[in-house]
């Protein structure tokens, strides 16, 4: 434990003093509250609908979470920092669990620093906790496949732009899995498969305050395969 | 085998290949705690792949490596405790000072906080990093990030450190310190030291492997490997307030006169001995000629020479003085 802390400390660090982990940092805080004062037209409805605020989430995110996983793996494979790592007492799992866990609190600081916008709009009427919750722990809950699809990706290349690329195609294909295959007119067994492993339809139950519990299997059995990946990826990828 | 017995660090037939291309074959080979083993070989002899195996950064395709008599395939990443490695690219922490990448390396072993902030402070202390400790990695000079990486494979309890290429860059003052401080951490360790830079390795290491084309073609400490020629001496004279030797007088020596070069202040003449026992008549006639002598020796093969035997290259002396 105390090693996979010293990894994550580390990682962390690589996104707090830098600006690429400032700039989808303040992307991630800005975007999310504008839209929902400014472009939603919040002020002049008189009603306090927080649903643009989770659906800018999920736009957002698709952008912020490659934009922060892309370096993971792909700027030390650049840099040849990756040597000092595998000789390093650490095991491939957990040099990618760190990596993967630094990502994710850094994004769920600036969910928790969203919250602000629920807390001020309490001052102003009452606002449904539960349901803020429930949205809350969806988000966290895409944030955490996306990161980890982000991770693996990063894990099998040194470019980050290939990187950035591939995780916003693949994010895109796993989100609107179903919604493709609706559009493309196929029906049956390969729009409920494609349905299965969307994304988007995950997370429906969330924004609308129910907890799914087949939902949270989802989240967690895709992000365990993914970092699993993600480790065959490191592995493979050695000197 | 009683551990106490074993070397510090024990490699044994170690084989690996990338394809078709076969990086290191069979290499073998041992090395006591307290000496600096020399890595020497040309670009591409396996020097790097040799040191990323015993670092445990990579698997080899067969052979083993041992550690104080612990064997690497028995231990998983645990047994990288044991190494310290200072790669040849400083590694791309710069968002961190230099006590934090000390405080993130010593925290991926299992020392305790109290250990680990002394052995943090003792290795900022050796590597004489106390003044710097805060300062982010990347405004470092270049001799402060070596130091840096230095410092850093000795927080842990490294018994083996690794040294890859590590005075690359380095001015003569820094390369100077940088030897003094290897040759302090090789007390109760085994330090191996890889270099393509001559002088650096002779004047460091005890000991010398020299790898070409993924083998070993010659290893033993550097007083073994470098055989002493009695038949060449070597005089040097000092020249203060003098002229050099003219070339009339130099023909009056007792022996042939191999060579002759001023250098500053002092005339440094090669002479073939005729036959063995007759340096006294040397001292003879230099004394008779009112020289004063700096030195007297016989021959000995340099580091060059014999690197340059054993691997073909013919570009080590200029390698070698480049580097100076």
């Amino acid at each position: 434990m105390t090693r996979f802390l010293a990894a994550y400390k580390r990682e962390f660090r690589v996104y707090l003093y830098s600006s690429h982990g400032w700039i989808p940092g303040i992307i991630m805080l800005v975007v999310p509250v504008m839209n929902q004062f400014r472009f939603g037209a919040f002020m002049q409805t008189g009603i306090m609908d927080l649903s643009r605020l989770s659906s800018s989430w999920i736009a957002v995110l698709s952008l912020t979470v490659p934009a922060l996983t892309m370096r993971s793996f792909s700027e030390e494979y650049r840099t040849g920092a990756d040597l000092l790592l595998r000789t390093l007492p650490l095991s491939p799992s957990v040099t990618v669990l760190s990596k993967a866990t630094a990502v994710l609190s850094f994004i769920v600081v600036f969910l928790l620093l969203d919250l602000v916008v629920p807390l001020s709009m309490s001052l102003m009427g009452t606002v449904e906790a539960g349901l803020i919750l429930v949205r809350f722990t969806g988000l966290i809950m895409v944030s955490m496949v996306l990161v980890a699809l982000g991770v693996c990706v990063s894990s099998m290349t040194d470019s980050q732009i290939v990187a950035l690329m591939c995780s916003i195609v693949f994010f895109s294909v796993l989100s609107y899995a179903d919604s493709v295959g609706g559009a493309l007119g196929v029906d049956g067994t390969i729009v409920r498969l494609a349905r299965q492993i969307s994304l988007d339809y995950r997370h429906a139950p969330f924004v609308q305050g129910l907890v799914d519990g087949n939902a949270i299997l989802y989240f967690f059995g895709m992000t365990a395969v993914l970092l699993r990946v993600a480790v065959h990826g490191y592995v493979s990828r050695g000197y | 085998m009683n551990a106490k017995t074993d070397p510090t660090l024990q490699v044994v037939d170690l084989t690996r290949s990338y394809g078709s291309f076969k990086a290191l074959d069979s290499v073998s080979f041992t090395a006591d705690a307290g000496r600096v083993l020399g890595l020497l070989g040309p670009n591409g002899a396996g020097k790097t792949t040799l040191l990323c195996l015993i670092a445990g950064a990579i698997v080899p395709d067969d052979g083993r490596i041992g550690i104080d008599g612990v064997w690497s395939l028995d231990e998983g990443p645990e047994w990288r405790t044991r190494i310290g490695f200072v790669p040849e690219e400083s590694p791309a922490f710069t968002h961190m000072s230099v006590r934090e990448y000390l405080d993130f390396l010593s925290g991926v072993t299992d020392l305790d906080r109290s250990e680990r902030a002394e052995r943090i402070e003792s290795a900022l202390t050796t590597c004489s990093l106390t003044d710097v400790a805060e300062r982010r990695y990347e405004h470092l000079s270049k001799g402060y990030r070596r130091r840096t990486c230095l410092a850093g494979a000795l927080v842990s309890n490294a018994r083996v450190i690794l040294l890859d290429e590590p005075t690359s860059g380095l001015d003569p003052q820094q390369k100077e310190d940088f030897s003094r401080l290897v040759r302090t951490l090789a007390d109760n360790r085994v330090v191996v030291f890889s270099s393509h830079n001559i002088p650096d390795i002779e004047g460091v290491c005890d000991d010398i492997l020299v790898l070409n084309k993924g083998s070993v073609v010659a290893s033993g400490s550097v007083d073994d490997l470098l055989t002493v020629d009695n038949r060449i001496l070597f005089l040097t004279i000092d020249l203060t307030g003098r002229k050099p030797l003219e070339d009339s007088l130099l023909k009056q020596a007792p022996f042939p006169v191999r060579s002759s070069s001023v250098r500053g202040e002092e005339q440094r003449i090669e002479f073939v001995l005729e036959a063995e026992g007759r340096q006294q008549e040397l001292i003879a006639w230099a004394v008779a000629n009112d020289m004063q002598i700096s030195e007297l020796r016989t021959a000995r093969e340099s580091l060059a020479e014999l690197y340059r035997g054993l691997t073909g290259q013919q570009n080590a002396d200029k390698a070698g003085k480049e580097d100076l």
